[in-house]
C-alpha cells in the first residue's frame, strides 16, 4: 500500500501539471483573443492540442515502471549468461574405441566456484577397459564430482583425465560424451512418449532397436501394460512412472546408446523388491564388456565389482575387492558395519 | 450470471466505499470534461464578447477543474485500492473458512499438481471484479448519462448521437475485439504453458540432455515454440491496436457529428455560438470514461472463470459430517478394522481392500509394505479424514461414524513423516497438542523426547522462535518435536506413520528408542516401509496393493519365503543407508 501511495502520488503530480498547464494555456489564450492578438481559430486549435502534448508524458509514467522491471530482469539474465563456461573447447578426435576405453585420472583436482575447499584435491585412479569399479563413500566425499569430471560436466582445474591415453579435454565435450552412457540416480523423464524418452539416447534408432533396448533393460513388460504402450505420454504432465520404472527407462537409454563407458549412480532409497530384482538383472547385462564406474549403495553392486574405490573427503582412502577391504578393517569396513550387519 | 451476482455480493458490506470510489471516478472525468469545455467556452467568449469581466467566472472554473481533476484522480485511486485490499482480505477469509470443513480429505486432492497454486491465483483474480469491471462500468454509465442530459438541453439529436457513439465505443468495440480475439487468448496461454514446461523440463533434465548430446535439439524445440508464441503475440498486438484505433475513431466521429448537427442549430439561432466549441469538447472529454471498458470485458471473463472454479470447490459437500446425535466416547479404547475397503472415488481403484485387524491398549501392530501399498490411507481412515467405502472401523465396539470427529481425534496421537513446525515459539508449537499444559508438563515431554539438549542450547528456552523466522530444526529434531507433542497429548491410541523416513540410520535408531519407550501400555499402530525393530511387534501386517498379503510376527514372517522376506532381503542388500 505504501509503495502504491508513492506511485499514486507521482501520478497525481503528473495529472496536476497537465491540468494546470491546460488551464493556464486556456486563460492565456482567452486573454490574447480578447485583446485581439490572436484569432479565435488559432486559439481553439492550440487549446485542442494542449492535452495532446501531455499524452506522451503521461504514458511515460505508466511505461517507466514496466521499463524498470524489464531492466531488473535483464540484469538477472545477464548475471547468468556472463558466468564463464568452465569447459575448454577441444577439437581433437577420439580415435578407435572398439577395444574398449581405459580411463585414468592423474592428479585431478576440482573446487566448485564459491567454495573454499576442493571437492577433489588431487585424485589418481585408473578404470581399466572392460572392468567395473564401484565408488563408495559418505555423502560429500567427492563421488559426484568424480562423475562430473568423467562426464565433462566440469573440467579439472589441476591434473588430467585420460581416455586411452588421450586427454579428454582435448576433445569437444559433445564428441567425448558420445563414448559415455549415464544412468543417473533420478533419471529425468521428459514430457513426451515412452518411445521418445528412450530414443533420446539415439534419435535415429529404429523402433525395433528401441524395443530391444527396453527388453534388455527389463522395461518391456511394464511398457506393455501402459495404456498406450510405447506411445504413452509420460513426464510431468503424463503418466507417472515409479522409481524402479524410471530407473529401467534410463537403463534402456544406456542400452540404446551402447557406449564403451558406463557411469551409474545407484538410487539410495529402496525400490520395491520386484523392481530391485529387475534393475539389478538389467544392470548386470548392461555392464558386461564395458568400462564401468558406479556410485554404489548396495552390497550386490560391490560384490560384483572388480574393484572398490573408497573416497573420503575427496581423497582415495582405499581400493580393493570387498573381501580385501573388509579384512583391512578400514573406512570401508566401518561403513558396511554402520548398519549393524556382520559382513560376509 | 449467478456467479457474477454472487461475486458482486461481496461488495455489499463495502457499499459506501464503492459509492465514494465511483463518485470520485466520475468527478475525475467530469473535471476533465469541465476543464476542456469551459476552456473552449472562455476562448469562444473572448472572441465574441471582447469584455474581460464576463469571463471571470469561467476562468475560475477552468482553474478549479484543473486542480479538482488531479485531486479527484488521486483520491479515487487511494480509495479504490484500499477497497481492493479489503475485498481481497474478505475473499481470502471467506474461501479459507468455507474450505476448512472440507479439509483435509478434499485438500489432499489439491496438493497433487498445481491446483493449490491455481486456487491462490484465482482468489487474487477476484479483486478485478471490482477494480476492472464494476467500477469502470459504473463510472462510464454515469458519465454517459450526464453527457446525455447536458447535450439534451442543447438539442435532443446531439444527445442521441453522442450516446450512440459512446455505446459503440464502450460496448460495440469491446464485443468486436472479443470476437476477433476469440480463442487466441486460450491458445496463447496454452503455448506459454507448453513453453514453460519445456524450459523447466530442459533444466531438470539438463544432465540427461548433455549426457546424450541432445542439448541442441532441445534448444531448437524451444526456439520453434518461441517463434509460434511470438507470431501469436503479434496478432494479439494487432487486435489491441485495432481496439485503440477504433476507440479513437468513435470519439472523433462523435465530435464531428455533434459539430455537424450543432452548426445549423447555431446558424438557426437555437444555440448561442459561444457554446459550439464547448459542446464539441464535452463530447470529446466524456469518451475518457468509456475507454477502459475494453479491458473490463476481458477481466470480467477471467474473474468469472476464477469465481466459478472457487464456488465449485466451496459448494462441495464436506466428506465427513458429524452425526446428529453423537455417541459419548467409550470406556475402552479397542479399535477394530472390520473388512475395511476404501477408494477415493466411486468406480476408482481400490486403495484398500478387506483390511481387518484390532488394536487394544498394550498391543503393537505394524503395517509394512512398499510405497503406494495404501499404508498412509489407514491413518486417514483412523483420523476420519475419510470414511471407509465398505466394512467398518469400530471404536469400543461401535462404528466410528457415530462419534464426533473431534472426540475421536482427541484419542489419537499421530507421529507422521513430515511434521509441520509452525512459525512460532517452541512453547506454542508444543501447546498445540494440549493448550492447558503447564511448563512442567512441557519440560517432562521434552525430556522424554530427548530434546532437553535443544532447549538448553536455545537462547530463549521455551520462548525461542522456531520455523521460518527462527531456528531451523534438523530432520531428527523435527520428529522429536512431533513425538513430544504426541506425548503431551497423552492419547491412548498412537499412530506412527513412517516416523523415521528420511532419517539416517543412527538417528533412526535413537528415535525409535524414544518412541518405543513411550508406547508402553498404549495401543500402537506403526506404519513403515523400513523393517527395523519389527521383533517388538505383536503382529505385522504386510500390505501389497491395498490387500493384506501376509500377517504374523517377525519370526514367523522371516521364515516364510513371502513378500516380507523379500523386503527384508532388499533392505539387507544396502551397503549403508545415506
Amino acid at each position: 500500500m505504501k509503495v502504491l501511495r508513492y506511485a499514486f502520488l507521482s501520478g497525481f503530480v503528473l495529472e496536476f501539471m497537465t491540468a494546470a498547464a491546460i488551464a493556464l494555456v486556456a486563460v492565456t489564450l482567452g486573454v490574447r483573443v480578447i485583446s485581439g492578438n490572436m484569432p479565435f481559430e488559432e486559439a481553439f486549435l492550440v487549446l485542442l492540442l494542449a492535452p495532446e502534448f501531455y499524452k506522451p508524458l503521461r504514458e511515460l509514467g505508466v511505461h517507466r515502471h514496466a521499463g524498470m522491471e524489464g531492466s531488473a530482469a535483464a540484469d538477472r539474465i545477464f548475471e547468468i549468461l556472463s558466468t564463464p563456461v568452465p569447459l575448454r573447447r577441444g577439437s581433437g578426435d577420439q580415435g578407435n574405441v572398439s577395444d574398449g576405453l581405459t580411463i585414468e585420472f592423474l592428479g585431478a583436482g576440482y573446487t566448485y566456484p564459491g567454495s573454499d575447499r576442493a571437492a577433489i584435491p588431487d585424485l589418481t585412479l585408473s578404470l581399466p577397459a572392460g572392468t567395473r569399479t564401484a565408488l563408495v563413500g559418505r555423502s560429500g566425499s567427492g563421488k559426484s564430482t568424480l562423475v562430473n569430471l568423467l562426464m565433462r560436466f566440469v573440467d579439472p582445474e589441476s591434473g588430467i583425465v585420460l581416455a586411452n591415453g588421450v586427454r579428454i579435454t582435448e576433445l569437444p565435450a559433445k564428441t567425448w560424451r558420445e563414448n559415455v552412457a549415464l544412468v543417473p540416480q533420478r533419471p529425468h523423464l521428459f514430457h513426451g512418449s515412452v518411445l521418445e524418452n528412450i530414443s533420446l539416447a539415439r534419435p535415429e534408432a529404429s523402433r525395433e532397436e528401441v524395443e530391444k533396448a527396453a527388453e534388455l533393460a527389463g522395461a518391456a513388460e511394464f511398457i506393455g501394460h501402459l495404456p498406450d504402450g510405447y506411445g504413452t505420454e509420460i513426464g510431468e504432465r503424463g503418466a507417472r512412472l515409479s522409481g524402479g520404472e524410471a530407473q529401467r527407462m534410463a537403463i534402456a537409454r544406456a542400452f540404446l546408446k551402447d557406449a564403451p563407458v558406463l557411469v551409474m549412480d545407484e538410487p539410495t532409497s529402496s525400490l520395491d523388491p520386484e523392481s530391485e530384482r529387475l534393475v539389478s538383472e538389467a544392470v548386470e547385462r548392461l555392464t558386461r564388456g564395458r568400462t564401468v564406474l558406479v556410485i554404489a549403495h548396495r552390497l550386490g553392486t560391490v560384490y560384483g565389482a572388480d574393484r572398490i574405490a573408497v573416497l573420503d573427503d575427496g581423497k582415495l582412502a582405499e581400493t580393493g575387492t570387498h573381501g580385501e577391504l573388509i579384512r583391512r578393517h578400514g573406512l570401508y569396513a566401518s561403513l558396511v558395519n554402520a548398519y549393524g550387519r556382520v559382513p560376509a | 450470471m449467478r456467479t457474477f451476482l454472487r461475486l458482486v455480493g461481496f461488495l455489499k458490506p463495502h457499499l459506501p466505499g464503492v459509492a465514494l470510489a465511483v463518485l470520485l471516478g466520475v468527478a475525475t472525468v467530469v473535471s476533465n470534461v469541465g476543464l476542456l469545455a469551459t476552456a473552449a467556452y472562455v476562448i469562444s467568449a473572448a472572441a465574441l464578447v471582447s469584455f474581460l469581466g464576463s469571463l471571470v467566472i469561467p476562468i475560475y472554473l477552468v482553474r478549479l477543474f484543473g486542480v479538482s481533476r488531479a485531486g479527484a484522480r488521486y483520491a479515487e485511486r487511494l480509495v479504490s485500492h484500499n477497497l481492493t485490499f479489503k475485498l481481497l482480505a474478505d475473499f481470502r477469509t471467506w474461501f479459507y473458512t468455507s474450505l476448512e470443513p472440507l479439509a483435509p480429505a478434499r485438500l489432499l486432492r489439491f496438493s497433487t499438481g498445481d491446483l493449490l497454486s491455481r486456487i491462490v491465483e484465482d482468489v487474487e483474480e477476484l479483486q478485478n471484479v471490482y477494480l476492472r469491471t464494476v467500477a469502470p462500468v459504473a463510472v462510464a454509465s454515469m458519465i454517459s448519462l450526464l453527457a446525455f442530459v447536458l447535450l439534451y438541453s442543447f438539442g435532443p439529436p446531439l444527445a442521441f448521437v453522442a450516446l450512440g457513439f459512446l455505446l459503440a465505443a464502450g460496448i460495440g468495440v469491446p464485443l468486436l475485439v472479443r470476437a476477433l480475439a476469440h480463442g487466441l487468448g486460450r491458445t496463447q496461454l496454452e503455448l506459454r504453458g507448453e513453453l514453460n514446461a519445456r524450459v523447466v523440463d530442459g533444466i531438470h533434465g539438463a544432465q540427461d540432455l548433455l549426457a546424450f548430446g541432445r542439448e541442441e535439439d532441445h534448444g531448437r524445440e524451444i526456439a520453434a515454440l518461441n517463434r509460434k508464441l511470438g507470431s501469436l503475440q503479434g496478432r494479439m498486438a494487432f487486435i489491441t491496436g485495432l481496439k485503440d484505433a477504433l476507440g479513437d475513431l468513435m470519439m472523433n466521429l462523435a465530435m464531428l457529428c455533434v459539430l455537424v448537427l450543432a452548426i445549423p442549430l447555431v446558424s438557426g439561432g437555437e444555440v448561442r455560438g459561444v457554446y459550439l466549441a464547448f459542446l464539441a469538447l464535452v463530447v470529446l472529454g466524456s469518451f475518457e470514461a468509456v475507454q477502459p471498458l475494453g479491458t473490463a470485458f476481458q477481466y470480467l471473463g477471467r474473474s468469472m472463470c476464477a469465481g466459478e472454479r472457487l464456488f465449485e470447490i466451496v459448494d462441495a459437500e464436506p466428506e465427513i459430517v458429524d452425526p446428529a446425535e453423537p455417541r459419548p466416547l467409550p470406556g475402552d479404547y479397542k479399535l477394530e478394522f472390520d473388512r475395511v475397503g476404501f477408494r477415493y472415488e466411486t468406480g476408482g481403484r481400490h486403495v484398500l481392500q478387506d483390511i481387518s485387524f484390532s488394536l487394544e491398549p498394550g498391543r503393537r501392530v505394524a503395517v509394512v509394505g512398499p510405497t503406494g501399498a495404501g499404508k498412509s490411507t489407514l491413518t486417514g481412515l483412523i483420523l476420519r479424514f475419510w470414511d471407509p467405502t465398505s466394512g467398518g472401523i469400530l471404536l469400543g465396539g461401535h462404528d466410528l461414524c457415530g462419534y464426533v470427529q473431534d472426540d475421536v481425534r482427541s484419542l489419537i496421537g499421530v507421529v507422521s513423516q513430515d511434521t509441520h513446525v509452525f512459525n512460532d515459539t517452541l512453547r506454542a508449537n508444543l501447546l498445540l497438542a494440549r493448550p492447558e499444559a503447564t511448563d512442567e508438563d512441557l519440560r517432562r515431554v521434552l525430556a522424554l523426547a530427548q530434546l532437553t539438549d535443544l532447549v538448553e542450547r536455545l537462547p530463549g528456552g521455551l520462548q525461542s522462535p522456531l520455523g521460518e523466522q527462527g531456528l531451523k530444526l534438523s530432520g531428527g529434531e523435527r520428529q522429536r518435536l512431533s513425538i513430544a507433542r504426541t506425548l503431551l497429548k497423552d492419547a491412548p491410541l498412537l499412530v506412527l506413520d513412517e516416523p523415521t523416513a528420511n532419517l539416517d540410520p543412527v538417528t533412526e535408531r535413537e528415535l525409535l528408542d524414544t518412541v518405543y519407550g513411550s508406547m508402553q501400555d498404549r495401543a500402537t499402530l506403526v506404519i513403515t516401509h523400513r523393517l527395523v525393530r519389527m521383533e517388538e511387534m505383536d503382529e505385522i501386517l504386510v500390505l501389497h496393493e491395498g490387500k493384506i498379503v501376509e500377517r504374523g510376527t517377525h519370526r514367523e514372517l522371516e521364515g516364510k519365503q513371502g513378500t516380507y522376506r523379500r523386503m527384508l532381503d532388499v533392505q539387507r542388500e544396502f551397503l549403508l543407508a545415506v
